[in-house]
């Protein structure tokens, strides 16, 4: 699943918005909470001051018109007494037209003369039956203790009483307002008394009860003196005072005292207070209603504005989470716009790379970069197809060159004789060659024509250039020698020919450096012509042994086994002019001498520092191989310059010809441990033997036969001790060879073997003496001391 | 030169077996080791491809009339194809060319098979 979506770009995308969204939503949702507690903050404290308004408007407007009320009765008397009934007509008069005032009363001072001295205090009020009169003196009771008569008369100001709860007047709540009288008397004026008016402020409890507040918050007002009105926690028309007002406790009733002290009007910050009723906690604002003295006190519940946060929130995520979701769709579906595109471009791709060049693109025509990168891959396919195309007729043609060449370096190869036309029993020596063009033709070559007398004439040629251009002129070279080696001409009459030939015809101005030599096998005899080409080098048939009778008038052992170039002139190279003249050098080759031709891609190899192999490595490499036969010669050649030029291109044509006298008389030794695993040493000593002495094919294989069979009768049979070692010897006389063998095994006569040559051919070690017997001419065995010896002959 | 055997069952009856190089008393015992399990599994027609072998003494020749015993007792077949004239001269030596079923060319083995076939 995680896997999925990581490689699906649209999921990713949608994914990343949604979260980012989110993200954003939730910082959105943490900063708007702060604004909306601070709005909040602000409705309540606006709805605070609403309230506040409110109460102190009818509050003030109450108040205001009920200080006028003392103020008209105190001015009855400021003339004058009036007498008592004018006073209670008036005091009733008042309270019958003034909703707002309760009752009132005129006091009078009794200490006061002037036949006032009585104490005397009308006091009219409103009840359920009307206004009613009454004297708050009468019987006795004293008026003059009360505050509202004390204060007054003691400040000589009006003032408002402390609200308190009138028990006798009414049971409601009551503020008073009190002003002196005063009267003109012959002494002047004199406070002769305390005009009064109550104010009811019953209603207050009831409208601050039913204000709604928040949702479940609510409102109480607080008079001077403490007196608290509209609390929920006390009864309804039951005002208290704040320090016995019931449902507070001491934390309530510190907050309550704190937003009464505080006077910050509308910036007032709302305290935090725990309701101590229902626990809630909240906030506790305290505003003055105007300049009464009053406050209202707003309590704000927590609860309300978690409420409204709440939903908010909730209002607030939802919108969040559509909007991600909205979002995340969004996303997909631009990453869809995209990925649907690039992903068929890709399959597209998929199927291009997987060879299936031709497979169309998907069609993207948007200008986008998907559309860039569609325009791109498209040109790159039709690039990539022109591409391949134009590889596939490359390689095409680079087959048909190829092929062409392959045929070429058939046909050149077959120009130069197959190893059956060297085989010494036809030209009576060892000759072996080898070419080895640079590159798939070359321009060396190789011939060798055996003549009606015998004798051979040989060609080695190196055409003055390589490749295609060289094997033309090479194959024109070759066929002339052809058409003139055969006749009985010297070698440098053979080369005056071809040179005629070919610079009559030389278009291109090439040439050819020739060497061409007529070999009398029999005789040793060789004459040499250079037409400015290598000299040849002259290899003796190695180093003398002791056991090794030398035959023929070979040269003193210490220049035998060096190697030699021949000393000739070098001539002019063929083709350029007609006409020329050849040099030519006669000389002798010795029994087993070899004369070694090459052309200079021998010489001029190099190794990767650009070293030539040149000459001194050659004269060495053949001096390691004296008694090698002609192939042996070619070989070692090959291997040394192969060896030396190892990691670098074939630099020239090579061809190699080698002609080798037999020598002629020769006894090879050997001696092998009497073990399987040494037979195979004795059977390579044989075969280098054979190749020496030019031995035919049939006697190769008849000494071959009985060496392994000899052997193999010796080691399984003839059991000689291990520490033993079994002696070989081969002899070429001049009309036979002969094999010897001798073992320390058991006594046994090969000659004496039967075997049932009908009957059981699985039979026992009979069978190969029985193939031996029938291969060779003679057999002879003796015993002697405790050695086996074997002599085989075979004619030849 | 060694001897190298190459073994090739062509149909589940026939398996050819091919030897190049030297089949003497060095290598016939490798020979007699790579027909071994060719013996054990008993094909129907062994066929002996000598068209790359140069040489064999008594020791090799040991290991193909062996193999025709062997078969030949179990009713199965050795053919041998591609003999090579100095082999072949081998085998004349020894008298043992009329006891094997010996094919110069591959046609010839071919069109003998197609003949068991048809019989």
């Amino acid at each position: 699943m995680l896997t999925w979506l990581r490689s699906r770009l649209a999921a990713k995308l949608a994914l990343a918005a949604v979260a980012i969204a989110l993200l954003i939503d939730g910082l959105g949702i943490w900063g708007l909470e702060e604004a909306a507690v601070a709005e909040m903050r602000r409705l309540a404290a606006l709805q605070a001051r609403a309230i506040a308004t409110l109460i102190e408007t009818r509050l003030e407007a109450d108040l205001t018109h009920a200080e006028r009320v003392p103020l008209r009765l105190a001015a009855l008397l400021h003339d004058g007494w009036i007498g008592r009934a004018a006073i209670e007509r008036e005091l009733c008069a008042v309270v019958a037209t003034s909703p707002v005032v309760y009752g009132s009363a005129l006091a009078i001072r009794p200490e006061t003369a002037d036949g006032l001295a009585e104490a005397w205090a009308p006091y009219c009020h409103r009840t359920d039956a009307g206004v009613r009169l009454l004297d708050l003196g009468r019987d006795g009771r004293r008026y003059q203790d009360q505050e509202w008569y004390a204060a007054a008369l003691a400040r000589g100001q009006p003032l408002w009483t402390d609200p308190y709860f009138d028990e006798g007047g009414g049971d409601v709540l009551m503020v008073t307002r009190s002003v002196p009288v005063t009267m003109r008397t012959a002494d002047g004026e004199k406070v002769v008394g305390v005009a009064t008016a109550d104010v009811a402020l019953g209603w207050l409890d009831k409208v601050v009860r039913e204000l709604p507040v928040s949702t479940s918050g609510y409102a109480f007002v607080v008079g001077p003196g403490e007196l608290v009105a509209g609390h929920p926690g006390s009864a309804r028309g039951a005002p208290s005072h704040l320090a016995a007002a019931p449902g507070m406790d001491d934390a309530y009733r510190r907050a309550v005292r704190e937003s009464l002290a505080s006077d910050a009007g509308d910036g007032q910050a709302p305290r935090d207070v725990r309701d101590p009723r229902d626990g809630r906690s909240g906030w506790m604002s305290g505003l003055p209603l105007g300049e009464t003295g009053w406050h209202a006190v707003l309590f704000f519940p927590d609860a309300d504005r978690a409420e409204a946060t709440i939903a908010f929130r909730r209002r607030l995520l939802a919108a969040s989470l559509l909007g991600g979701l909205l979002l995340a769709l969004a996303m997909a579906a631009l990453a869809r716009s995209i990925v649907r595109p690039v992903s068929a471009l890709a399959q597209a791709t998929v199927e291009v790379a997987g060879g299936r060049l031709d497979s169309p693109l998907p069609p993207i025509h948007s200008q986008d970069e998907v559309g860039r990168l569609a325009r791109s891959f498209g040109s790159m396919q039709q690039a990539l197809v022109r591409h391949v195309e134009r590889e596939r007729l490359t390689a095409a043609e680079q087959e048909r060159l190829e092929g062409e060449l392959r045929i070429a370096r058939s046909i050149q190869l077959s120009l130069i004789p197959p190893p059956a036309a060297l085989a010494p029993e036809r030209l009576g020596c060892d000759v072996h060659g080898a070419l080895e063009p640079a590159r798939a033709v070359g321009g060396d070559l190789y011939d060798v024509l055996r003549r009606a007398d015998g004798s051979l004439c040989f060609l080695i040629g190196d055409v003055s250039d390589k490749g295609i251009p060289a094997a033309l002129l090479m194959a024109v070279t070759h066929t002339l020698f052809r058409a003139v080696g055969r006749d009985a001409l010297p070698p440098e009459r053979v080369l005056a020919r071809i040179n005629d030939a070919l610079a009559a015809q030389n278009a291109a101005d090439m040439f050819v450096t020739l060497q061409c030599g007529v070999l009398e096998p029999a005789s040793g005899a060789l004459r040499l012509a250079s037409g400015g080409h290598t000299r040849p080098i002259v290899v003796a048939h190695g180093f003398q042994r002791r056991d090794e009778p030398v035959a023929g008038p070979m040269g003193a052992p210490s220049d035998v086994g060096r190697p030699r170039v021949v000393a000739m002139p070098l001539g002019t190279v063929v083709g350029v002019a007609e006409g020329l003249e050849f040099p030519a050098t006669e000389l002798t080759l010795q029994p087993g001498e070899a004369l070694v031709l090459y052309t200079d891609g021998v010489t001029e190899a190099h190794d990767t520092a650009s070293h030539l192999f040149g000459e001194e490595r050659l004269l060495a490499c053949l001096a390691e191989r004296p008694r090698a036969s002609a192939r042996e010669i070619a070989e070692a050649m090959l291997a040394a310059v192969h060896a030396f030029s190892a990691g670098r291109e074939p630099f020239d044509d090579i061809a190699i010809l080698v002609l080798r006298r037999a020598p002629e008389r020769e006894v090879a030794r050997l001696e092998i441990a009497p073990e399987v695993e040494r037979i195979r040493e004795a059977s390579a000593w044989l075969s280098a033997f054979c190749d020496r002495h030019l031995l035919a094919a049939g006697v190769r294989q008849d000494l071959d036969l009985a060496l392994d069979e000899l052997l193999a009768n010796v080691i399984d049979h003839g059991r000689p001790d291990p520490s033993t070692r079994v002696a070989l010897s081969l002899e070429r006389l001049a009309d036979r060879v002969r094999l010897e063998l001798r073992d320390r095994g058991v006594a046994f006569d090969p000659r004496s073997a039967s075997v049932d040559a009908s009957g059981a051919p699985d039979g026992g070690g009979g069978l190969g003496l029985d193939l031996v017997r029938r291969a060779f001419d003679r057999i002879d065995y003796a015993r002697e001391a405790d050695e086996n010896r074997v002599v085989l002959e075979k004619k030849l | 030169m060694t001897l190298t055997i190459d073994v090739r069952q062509a149909t589940p009856q026939k398996t050819i077996v091919a030897f190049a190089g030297r089949m003497d008393r060095t290598t016939s015992p490798d020979a007699e080791k790579a027909l071994a399990p060719v013996l054990e599994a008993l094909p129907r027609q062994l066929v002996l491809d000598l068209a790359k072998l140069e040489f064999i003494s008594s020791a090799g020749l040991r290991v193909v009339l062996g193999a025709r015993k062997r078969l030949a007792a179990a009713g199965a077949e050795c053919l041998i194809v591609n003999m090579q004239p100095h082999v072949e001269n081998v085998f004349e030596a020894i008298k043992a060319l009329p006891a094997l079923r010996a094919f110069k060319t591959v046609a010839e083995l071919d069109a003998y098979l197609a003949s068991l076939q048809q019989g």
